[in-house]
């Protein structure tokens, strides 16, 4: 396996340059408190607002509390939900996408029949709209990003799903007797790894977007908690005069976006490669 | 008198081509229409005519791949649609393109293996699949190969070796000798000769050229545009062809009539 996909990987120059940027985020989200003296929530008054330093080096917020400490904290949260919101929304997307595809008829119909009325569901309206329902946590937050984005996941598998499954080799596998579950795991699976990886990572940035706009309109994760959304709330109230609120945070999410949409590009096309 | 192994009685069978607004299928045009006929078991027939005729779609119908529009198809007496679902079907095809029919994702191994009894341990099921690799006259260093990595002929003889594993009755051949060269043709039908004799398989061949079914089938059947217009012994089907497209074909063929 090592030889036929990371080889090919590094060598891809998308999967490469967005590998370079998205690393330095997983090791800050790994070794986040080994990386800064500071406490993300421990509050300095004497010391607040105060513009990136030697000392604080991207400066405080309204409480005194370390932007810096707060952006390696919140990067471990937001990634955190980032990976399981989309590996959610995968799963889901996947099994919808690949129950209709190859079982065809009326479980097909109103399975795709569901997939488009929640596609036509304006997303962001209804994510508000659960988000200011329900009190906010991370979980909740997971979940309503969870609940509005499967749906072009399950689009792409469904398509491939009923593509592969008119392949001869699937219906040789039916003569054969081969049991349905099985034909789902080693014959659509293999086919479809492709589409599922690229838009998991594509959908990893999406979630990123998401939840930093939630958390901006104060409808996600909620102060005191660090995430790079809560840092993008803050610094709304005023976007010059501390820019270092906003402006450090934005810069992690516009990378980490840009790092993950390179590799899920790549990966499309490394794929696509191997298809032909 | 010998009871028929497969006996097709009216068949007629195609595909929808206009898809309604609300999934409804509007209409319907059929490939195969009205044809009947009868084997025994141990015989071998083969079905000739020029493309687009329906030969691949009775084969399809057949093995259970094209569900018929009317018509009944009995195997050893007993309605085609009854057989068990999730159970090897009694009657396999070998498709036209071995290559297609493979998964690209299974060993050699692993896909013939896929044909074995499901209550064998891993042991039993390799001796297996070594015992259908012999029968086929291909190398044991073939069972870690991915399809890719064989040639045609090689993947059509791994396709025989696991419609073999399934045990069929009645193994159904789509134009087995196309795409491959003189060789290849002599050697694969050497190799259905040798498993006619010895597994007593009843052997459906799908072809185009009458030529290179003749020394194999103990009759034949022309089918051209959907309906069987001939169905004789070989040598009455050789020697007083009745029908003008039969002619055509054996002069075709290049044989002399």
């Amino acid at each position: 396996m090592k030889s036929v996909f990371w080889h090919p990987f590094f060598r891809n120059k998308n999967c490469r340059t967005g590998l370079v940027i998205i690393l330095p985020f997983l090791i800050i989200a790994i070794m986040q408190g080994a990386l800064t003296r500071h406490a993300p929530d421990t509050q300095n008054l004497s010391m607040t607002l105060a513009a990136p330093s030697a000392r604080h080096l991207c400066g405080t917020d309204y409480f005194g509390r370390d932007v810096f400490a707060r952006l390696i904290f919140g990067t471990r949260l937001t990634l955190a939900m980032a990976f399981g919101a989309a590996v959610l929304a995968t799963l889901i997307g996947t099994l919808i996408g690949m129950i209709a595809g190859t079982t065809g008829g009326l479980i097909d119909r109103v399975l795709m029949r569901l997939t488009d009325v929640f596609l036509g569901f304006p997303r962001l309206f209804a994510i508000l709209l659960c988000a200011s329902i329900w009190h906010n946590s991370p979980w909740l937050t997971l979940q309503i990003i969870v609940a509005f984005s499967w749906m072009e996941t399950a689009r792409v598998v469904h398509a491939e799903s009923m593509l592969v499954n008119q392949a001869l080799y699937v219906k040789a596998a039916q003569g054969l007797g081969v049991s349905r579950f099985r034909i789902l795991t080693a014959y659509i699976l293999p086919y479809i790894a492709g589409v599922v990886v690229t838009s998991f990572t594509l959908l990893i940035g999406t979630v990123i977007i998401v939840e930093s706009g939630l958390s901006f309109l104060g409808l996600g994760v909620q102060e005191p908690t660090a995430s790079w959304g809560t840092l993008l709330n803050q610094g709304r109230q005023d976007p010059v005069g501390a820019w270092w609120l906003s402006a450090f945070a934005g810069a992690c999410i516009v990378l980490t976006v840009t790092g993950l949409n390179l590799i899920g590009d790549g990966l499309k096309q490394l794929f696509e490669e191997r298809r032909m | 008198m010998v009871e028929s192994l497969l006996s097709v009685e009216n068949l007629t069978a195609g595909y929808p081509c206009t898809p309604g607004l609300i999934g409804k299928r509007q209409n319907y045009r059929p490939v195969i229409s009205g044809i009947s006929f009868a084997i025994n078991p141990g015989e071998t027939v083969a079905f000739v005519g020029p493309s687009g005729g329906g030969k691949t779609s009775l084969a399809m119908a057949l093995a259970g791949f094209l569900k018929p529009e009317s018509g009944i198809i009995r195997f050893r007496g007993e309605k085609l649609d009854d057989q068990a679902r999730g159970a090897p079907r009694k009657i396999q095809l070998i498709f036209q393109d071995a290559g297609g029919a493979l998964n690209p994702h299974l060993n050699i191994g692993a896909a013939i293996a896929e044909a074995c009894a499901k209550n064998l341990s891993k042991r039993e099921c390799l001796d297996q699949v070594m015992h259908f690799l012999q029968m086929v006259e291909l190398s044991a260093e073939l069972i870690e190969r991915y399809p890719a990595q064989l040639s045609g002929g090689q993947k059509q003889r791994v396709c025989i070796a696991r419609a073999l594993a399934a045990k069929p009755e009645l193994l159904i051949l789509d134009e087995p000798f196309s795409a491959q060269d003189l060789l290849i043709q002599v050697q694969l039908t050497d190799l259905l000769r040798h498993l006619k004799s010895t597994q007593k398989l009843t052997l459906i061949l799908i072809a185009h050229d009458l030529l290179t079914v003749r020394s194999l089938a103990d009759r034949v059947g022309i089918i051209a545009r959907g309906h069987l217009i001939e169905y004789e012994p070989t040598a009455v089907l050789f020697s007083q062809p009745r029908t003008a497209l039969t002619r055509a074909l054996l002069e075709a063929a290049e044989l002399d009539v």
